[in-house]
């Protein structure tokens, strides 16, 4: 990030943020969603709009202690950024700009729905040019899709008292729609009398409350298709940089405008359900041209023909008892989908901007255009999901999908609120504190997770797109985003100078003191002209976090020479190194990244032998960099090399055993004449089969690993082999390094195996062996290194509690 | 965003607060615990109630709970951040 910032000013005030959240949640869901969730829940979708209230005030709660602390534009991306490892972010960015922009795509075929019922309402014959309501859905709703990709490239949105007019002009059209309702339900007289309908039903429709056919998994599935209605949360998070007081402010809206929003999907589904005839929506539907199904008839529950009249579902109802009800319900409706289309066309391109910005996605999505000042090719790309979707999706699915992208993303920031708080603790000044930490978070996975598993079973298609979509993602990711995320976070390279002709697979050797660069040159340089490749020198050069890279001019400067004499002493040996020099905050990080960033298959590091600090296994750097960098690693104990040296490798697998041997070869051999003694110890004794198949598997796996025996241990390296028994293999070495000269101990196990292996031994041997030792750790698979790294961020996490990069060099 | 973004953004608390703040919520758990469990209650008792006036007064309560909730939820927002100012304004 640039010194300077650019932030927006903070102009919007309690009430606008929370009419922001509440436009949000009673926009197009409520218009759109109710028909499909009343033929899933029947009248129980009253419970199912409150355990959804409940399921979503547990996620609300975590949004009100983030976008408390950290009220920044970006919401749930920038939090699940700071607060989970590797690939997370990218693909909260990526799952957030899909379900923004499927929501949009909901949105937009609402529109389309509504128009064309407005337009055959006003007489106009579409059904009569071929044009049914599935066909208008998407034309309509391609149009208008276009066209808000078009009125946000010229720059124009809806904001600040417009919105809150529109906002509050939809709470009138329910509030009218639920008052006629309740009025045409116990009490009907001339007025609240539309047309034939009857009214004075009471309650009797709200009974059977759950109906056997729809059951439990029904309101599962009815909580499901209808949890993005409740998202508006999310929505005001994205303007928490803009919010007055957002300590303050940010909690109190979201909490408000859950408060105004539930009771009144609650009351709308009570109205809808309990209002609305079968016979006069059983007509509605043929007049729409829609098919009416088999075995529906006018004494059906309303529910059941709900589920088939679909988004017009409440105009249909509306018309029975409201005056023009049905012309109120879908101008309100056109408005709410109108204006939602709006605000996801505008959030999903901001996101797709942002990972334009961040390098996640092609920096073209960066761009902004010349004379309008708008992010036009994010903008063109989210128009095209948008209008793919609509065209080629049916409503019912784009819901699922978004409303699973939006379960998988809370899930995400319910993760990343937790560990915010165990990586900052109290250094945040938090407007609002969770209660029941950690307890609520998880609850809130929970109920998430029992939401997101229900839909597989309703709404498989819509798990398949979401799959697919992260699947997509984390090819990107793989091919495209982490690379480039990895050039941004590393260390700048501030001096560089390569050999002529670049060789892959080097060796990487961290400079810093010059004795022991040498010594780590001369085996580096071993290993060079046996894989026919180079070294890759690197000095890092650390400075406090108050300093900026370029006030380091002078330490560069000084690191030069040292870097030059390595490469001298390079070339002396017949091999080519290529030398840089990165100035940051963390060792260990510019190490790793370099390691990462010239794909280098070796690193060479040096160890002064004792667990310095309290936490740490080997030393603070070695410890991060054998976490982070997944290449061949060795760690040295200083010890000049000499002549005729006897080298002591321990084996326990032969599969885990060729870079020790390697090195152990290559050590025995620097000054010619030495020996390397393998010694495999068992607490049994073990017979000549065993002892063959061992010896022939040593070879075998040796070869494998592309180290040949021949070259390794050359005429003049004395090579034995014993197997021993014995009850307590670290005394037994302990014992034994007492007759050798170097101590060759590898791994390549991770998590507990490394640990004991990393953490006791060589803390033990360190302490009590009378020759110097070197680690070495094999290159891991890629998957299985992933996955460790993974894990380890949540360990550190547990183990520290402290920010990594909170810390000082 | 790194720890030096979330330093420009004002974000933190002054370095001399840092571990003496208590993480505890400033919202009152006893009774927002208690709303709810009024929620889920009333949410049982709508299912018991079968679409008749059990269920639709057990709505009711639930939506009682719910503005109750969002009181206690607010008065602790508004307490805590009594606290924050207190706590910046004593550390000077």
């Amino acid at each position: 990030m640039s010194g300077q910032q650019e932030s927006l000013s903070r102009d919007l005030s309690l009430f606008d943020i929370t009419m922001i959240g509440v436009g949000a949640m009673i926009g197009a869901g409520i218009f759109v969603l109710t028909g499909e969730a009343a033929g899933r829940a029947g009248p129980a979708l009253v419970l199912a709009f409150a355990l959804n209230g409940i399921v979503t005030l547990l996620t609300a709660m975590v949004y009100a202690e983030l976008g408390s602390a950290i009220p920044e534009a970006g919401g749930g991306y920038l939090w699940i950024k700071e607060g989970l490892p590797g690939s997370n972010a990218f693909l909260a960015g990526w799952m957030s700009w899909f379900a923004h922009a499927v929501a949009g795509a909901l949105y937009a075929l609402g529109f389309g729905a509504f128009l064309f019922e407005t337009l055959r309402l006003l007489d106009i014959p579409l059904l009569a040019w071929g044009i049914d309501l599935v066909l208008a859905k998407k034309l309509f709703g391609v149009a208008i899709a276009l066209l808000f990709a078009v009125i946000n490239f010229r720059g124009a949105s809806e904001t600040g008292k417009a919105g809150n007019i529109v906002t509050v002009a939809k709470i009138v059209v329910i509030g009218v729609f639920c008052l006629f309702g309740i009025k045409f339900m116990f009490a009907p007289d001339a007025i609240f009398r539309v047309g034939e309908a009857a009214g004075g039903m009471g309650i009797s429709q709200l009974s059977p409350f759950i109906p056997e056919e729809t059951g439990w998994m029904g309101i599962l599935a009815a909580m499901g298709i209808t949890f993005i209605a409740f998202e508006g949360y999310e929505i005001i998070v994205q303007a928490g940089e803009e919010v007055k007081d957002p300590r303050r402010n940010i909690p109190k809206a979201i909490f408000r405008s859950l408060v105004i929003v539930i009771p009144i999907y609650m009351v709308v589904a009570f109205v809808l359900i309990g209002g609305a005839e079968s016979g006069l929506l059983l007509r509605a539907l043929a007049s729409i041209g829609m098919e009416v199904p088999e075995g529906l008839t006018a004494a059906s529950p309303n529910w059941k023909v709900l589920a088939h009249v679909g988004e017009l579902g409440l105009a249909q109802a509306a018309g029975q008892f409201v005056p023009l009800g049905t012309l109120l319900i879908l101008a309100g409706g056109m408005l709410s989908t109108m204006s939602a289309l709006n605000a996801t066309t505008f959030s999903s391109t901001r996101v797709a901007f942002a990972m334009g910005r961040d390098r996640n996605l092609p920096e073209a999505f960066a761009r902004i255009h010349p004379r309008n000042r708008t992010p036009y090719v994010a903008l063109a790309g989210t128009a095209v999901l948008i209008a793919g979707m609509v065209a080629f999706v049916p409503i019912t699915t784009v819901a699922a999908a978004a409303d699973i992208m939006f379960l998988l993303l809370f899930f995400q920031v319910n993760v990343a609120a937790i560990t915010i708080r165990k990586k900052y603790g109290d250094k945040l000044a938090y407007g609002y504190l969770m209660p029941f930490f950690p307890v609520l978070p998880l609850v809130a996975m929970t109920g998430m997770g029992v939401i997101a598993v229900m839909m597989f079973f309703h709404y498989q298609t819509a798990w398949f797109y979401a799959l697919a979509w992260i699947a997509a993602g984390l090819v990107v990711y793989r091919l495209y985003a982490r690379g480039r995320e990895r050039e941004k976070t590393a260390p700048p390279v501030v001096a560089e100078e390569r050999p002529f002709e670049v060789r892959p697979n080097a060796v990487l050797i961290p400079v810093a003191e010059p004795r022991a660069a040498l010594q780590h040159i001369e085996l580096g340089a071993r290993i060079a002209r046996l894989r026919e490749s180079q070294l890759v020198l690197l000095h890092v050069v650390p400075i406090p976090r108050q300093l900026p890279p370029r006030s380091a001019q002078h330490l560069v400067e000084a690191a030069r020479p040292l870097l030059d004499r390595g490469r001298e002493h390079a070339a002396g040996l017949g091999v080519p190194a290529s030398t840089l020099i990165r100035v940051g905050h963390d060792v260990a990080g510019a190490v790793v990244r370099t390691a990462e960033d010239r794909h280098t298959d070796f690193l060479i590091m040096g160890w002064k032998g004792r667990e310095r600090r309290r936490g740490f296994l080997i030393g603070r750097h070695i410890d991060r960099v054998l976490k982070g960098a997944n290449t061949h690693i060795i760690v040295m104990q200083r010890g000049a090399f000499k002549k005729g040296e006897r080298v002591l490798v321990p084996i326990a697998n032969p599969r885990t055993a060729p870079l020790a041997l390697a090195v152990g070869a290559l050590i025995a051999g620097e000054e010619g004449g030495g020996s390397i003694q393998v010694i495999h110890m068992t607490p049994q004794e073990t017979d000549p089969d065993y002892r063959t198949r061992f010896e022939a598997d040593l070879t075998g796996f040796l070869r494998q690993e592309g180290w040949d025996p021949g070259s390794l241990f050359g005429d003049r390296t004395r090579f034995g082999l014993e197997f021993r028994t014995t009850d307590n293999v670290v005394t037994e070495i302990i014992r034994l390094s007492a007759d050798y000269d170097r101590l060759v101990l590898g791994t390549s196990q991770g998590g507990v195996l490394q640990r004991k292996i990393y953490g006791r031994i060589p803390t033990r041997i360190a302490r009590y062996a009378r020759c110097p030792v070197v680690l070495v750790r094999m290159k891991e698979s890629g998957v299985l290194f992933g996955l460790q790294h993974f894990f380890q961020f949540f360990r550190e996490l547990e183990s520290s509690g402290q920010p990594e990069s909170a810390g000082e060099v | 965003m790194s720890y030096e973004d979330l330093q420009q953004h004002d974000v933190f608390l002054p370095e001399s607060l840092w571990g003496k703040t208590d993480l505890s919520a400033s919202v009152g758990r006893t009774p927002l615990l208690g709303l709810a469990l009024a929620g889920l209650t009333a949410c049982g008792l709508m299912v018991l109630g079968a679409g008749g006036w059990l269920t639709w007064l057990a709505c009711g309560f639930f939506l009682a709970a719910l503005v109750f909730f969002t009181r206690v939820s607010t008065a602790g927002v508004e307490r805590q951040n009594e606290e924050l100012a207190e706590r910046i304004r004593t550390s000077g």
